[in-house]
């Protein structure tokens, strides 16, 4: 009986592993060979929407001035452009730096929630509280350390002709992606994910996810939707399952890159990769049966929806995985054929933890990187410690669910040096 | 619409067709597939020669596993109740030293995994170490039936990531196959070493070697020599507008 149900969980997973294999293959030969689908950043249009942008603000001091004087400098017309910084219970001087760029610029309208103030902090809040004082139809959300261009604001802006289009993503490219071995993982990672990912699942009418940062949403929209959960810690995730459900669409506007940073040390790594898992799968744990019962939704775009709720899942699954075909190993079963077939799946699906390695491969080639490819065989070390890091991120929100827990935000650390 | 649409990585496409990568998969999956139906049998024998020879073993070989055939084989040696102590404290100990060390995360991780693979060994050799499941023919046999897995499924794996790419038939060709051959030739240098642990030092680390670095550790050179492939396109393309389909 014990084997029975040993061999019938490595069969279980090597169908998934095989799904998301399918999946992966399916994005990649698309983007290289299938139809691409642009958003409209190309149009120019003199008619553009009153747009906010709102940048939340938890003790940003090293980056506050770099995103204010590169928004200060958008390419959109002024009057109908605001910028919303919020200083979010900061305890340095990041409320300071906010008050200077009031001083200067009219359209710079901060929010401070700071003590007397006694609301949740935390990015959902900030965001929920700026949502109510701002006068644009469309927002825009940055998150602190990044780095937008100048015609940014436009091409999200633009996105928003398409009238089915609830919410606009850019693309995330890391800044410091050559510090260490692993920002230059990262970087490949992130490469993968947008640059072949998305835009396939975008050219596939799937579902391309709204990631929080370099994009925007319709503020009525979002009023309309209850706003987001002060709990929840992927409150992205979170808005693009809601607006799916409700027969809104999101877009990836591929041109519309924008700098971030990644985590320079693994400890970072680990904290915001538990974040991402554990804020991911509370919104896989809401949203999971609600997405299936959607009569807004193909049955396409569901098993998509299904497979994207369920990403950060396939990790642990293979770590257990892995103890499950050691398990049978010691119990006698022939490991050849269950575990290879696990490795193998496991190779195609999450070498490359992820965005499988042919699908950062693909993407470093249409960038035009040359050398940071050959980097890739090195993902198998980032393999184990995003399946350790993953699993953590789960048990956490199966634990937050199981007690009722609140989760705390907790942001990632800054790397540039301040400017003052 | 823009007056002027510059050149943008997010319009790059290859110049290919479905059709065409189609017919790519093919010439560059199937005489390989062909190739080692008919020659396993014999790719397994020189293998099991080659390790027959390092071992400088004499006269026939000893297993005929069904449906794979030659393979070589040395008795194992079991561990002493000692022995497996030895290593299950020092599975045990090592756990703390490897969170206290200062080495990266992601290798300590892996380094934690192979003491935990080996604890659990330890423990089974020293509480019931008859019951053993597995011979030292066993686990040639089924390292062998790994490794035909392995090279059915290089020319596929490879076949579907490189196809599609912007780069010659003939140089794709020559990685899959130049992966398939270092597939053999590595397989065999690590059949030595597996046999050469568990016949020399100890059948309890029978479970780490295939785990470990068994066919996990295979992806690493198939991914390296895509890598090494698509940078060398990327060093091409990337600067020559002409070498893309631009999406307008």
């Amino acid at each position: 009986m014990v084997i029975l149900i040993l061999r019938a969980y490595l069969d279980f997973l090597t169908l998934v592993l095989i799904a998301y294999f399918i999946r992966h293959t399916v994005f990649t030969l698309n983007r290289m060979l299938g139809e691409q689908r642009l958003c409209c950043q190309d149009i120019m249009d003199s008619c553009l929407p009153a747009m906010t942008v709102i940048v939340p603000m938890h003790n940003e001091e090293k980056v506050a001035s770099d995103i204010l004087n590169l928004l200060a400098m958008a390419d959109y017309p002024r009057e109908k452009l605001e910028i919303i910084p919020v200083n979010d219970h900061s305890t340095d001087s990041t409320g300071e730096i906010i008050e200077r760029y009031r001083e200067r610029y009219a359209f710079i309208k901060p929010l401070h929630r700071v003590p007397p103030f006694s609301g949740k902090r935390g990015k959902p809040s900030a965001l929920n509280d700026a949502l109510m004082l701002a006068n644009g139809e469309i927002v825009a959300v940055f998150d602190a350390d990044y780095l937008p261009t100048a015609g940014i604001l436009r091409d999200i802006a633009v996105s928003f002709k398409d009238l089915d289009v609830g919410a606009v993503m850019g693309r995330v490219i890391p800044v410091n992606a050559g510090r260490n071995f692993l920002t230059r993982m990262l970087d490949l990672e992130r490469s993968g994910g947008y640059q072949v990912d998305q835009q396939a699942r975008y050219n596939l009418r799937l579902i391309p996810q709204y990631g929080g940062t370099v994009g925007g949403f319709r503020k009525d929209l979002m009023l309309s939707l209850g706003g987001f959960d002060p709990d929840a810690l992927a409150e992205d995730t979170e808005l693009t399952f809601k607006l799916l459900i409700s027969g809104w669409k999101v877009a990836y506007a591929n041109r519309a890159e924008c700098y971030e940073e990644v985590p320079e040390t693994w400890e970072a790594r680990a904290r915001q990769l538990e974040r991402w898992v554990r804020g991911h799968t509370r919104v896989m744990l809401r949203y999971f049966f609600p997405l299936l019962k959607s009569p807004r939704l193909s049955k396409r775009g569901k098993a998509d929806g299904v497979l994207l709720l369920g990403v950060y899942v396939v990790s642990p699954l293979l770590l257990l995985g892995i103890a499950d075909s050691i398990a049978l190993f010691f119990l006698g079963l022939p490991p050849v054929f269950p575990f290879a077939l696990v490795s193998m799946a496991a190779g195609f699906s999450t070498f490359g933890n992820f965005a499988p390695f042919y699908e950062i491969g693909a993407a470093s080639l249409l960038d035009g990187s040359s050398f940071r490819i050959r980097l890739l065989p090195l993902l198998l070390f980032n393999f184990l410690f995003s399946m350790w890091h993953a699993a953590k991120g789960l048990f956490e929100a199966l634990m937050d669910s199981a007690v009722k827990r609140k989760a705390h935000w907790c942001k990632t650390e800054r790397y540039r040096a301040a400017d003052l | 619409m823009k007056g002027a649409i510059f050149y943008h990585r997010a319009y790059r496409k290859p110049f290919f067709s479905t059709r065409a990568f189609l017919l790519r998969l093919f010439i560059l999956v199937a005489p390989l597939e062909a190739a080692l139906r008919i020659l396993y049998p014999r790719l397994v024998r020189l293998m099991s020669l080659a390790v027959k020879l390092a071992f400088s073993c004499s006269g026939p070989f000893r297993g005929d596993a069904p449906g794979v055939g030659d393979v070589f084989w040395l008795a194992g040696r079991y561990p002493s109740r000692l022995f497996s102590l030895l290593l299950f404290l020092l599975s045990l100990l090592s756990a703390p030293f490897f969170f206290k060390s200062k080495i990266a995360k992601p290798i300590t991780l892996w380094l934690l995994l192979i003491s935990a693979i080996n604890l659990v060994s330890a423990a089974f050799f020293l509480l019931a170490p008859s019951s053993f499941p597995w011979t030292a023919q066993d686990f040639s046999e089924y390292y062998i039936q790994a490794e035909l897995c392995i090279w059915a499924l290089i020319p596929f794996l490879m076949g579907l990531v490189l196809a599609p790419m912007p780069s010659g038939l003939w140089s794709q060709w020559g990685t899959v196959l130049a992966t398939l051959l270092y597939s053999i030739i590595f397989g065999t240098v690590r059949f030595m070493v597996f046999i050469y642990v568990l016949s020399g030092i100890s059948m309890a680390f029978m479970p780490v070697l295939f785990f470990m670095f068994g066919p996990l550790v295979d992806f690493v050179y198939i991914v390296a020599a895509y890598s090494l492939h698509i940078s060398a396109i990327a060093a091409n393309t990337r600067a020559d507008p002409k070498a893309w389909r631009w999406l307008y």
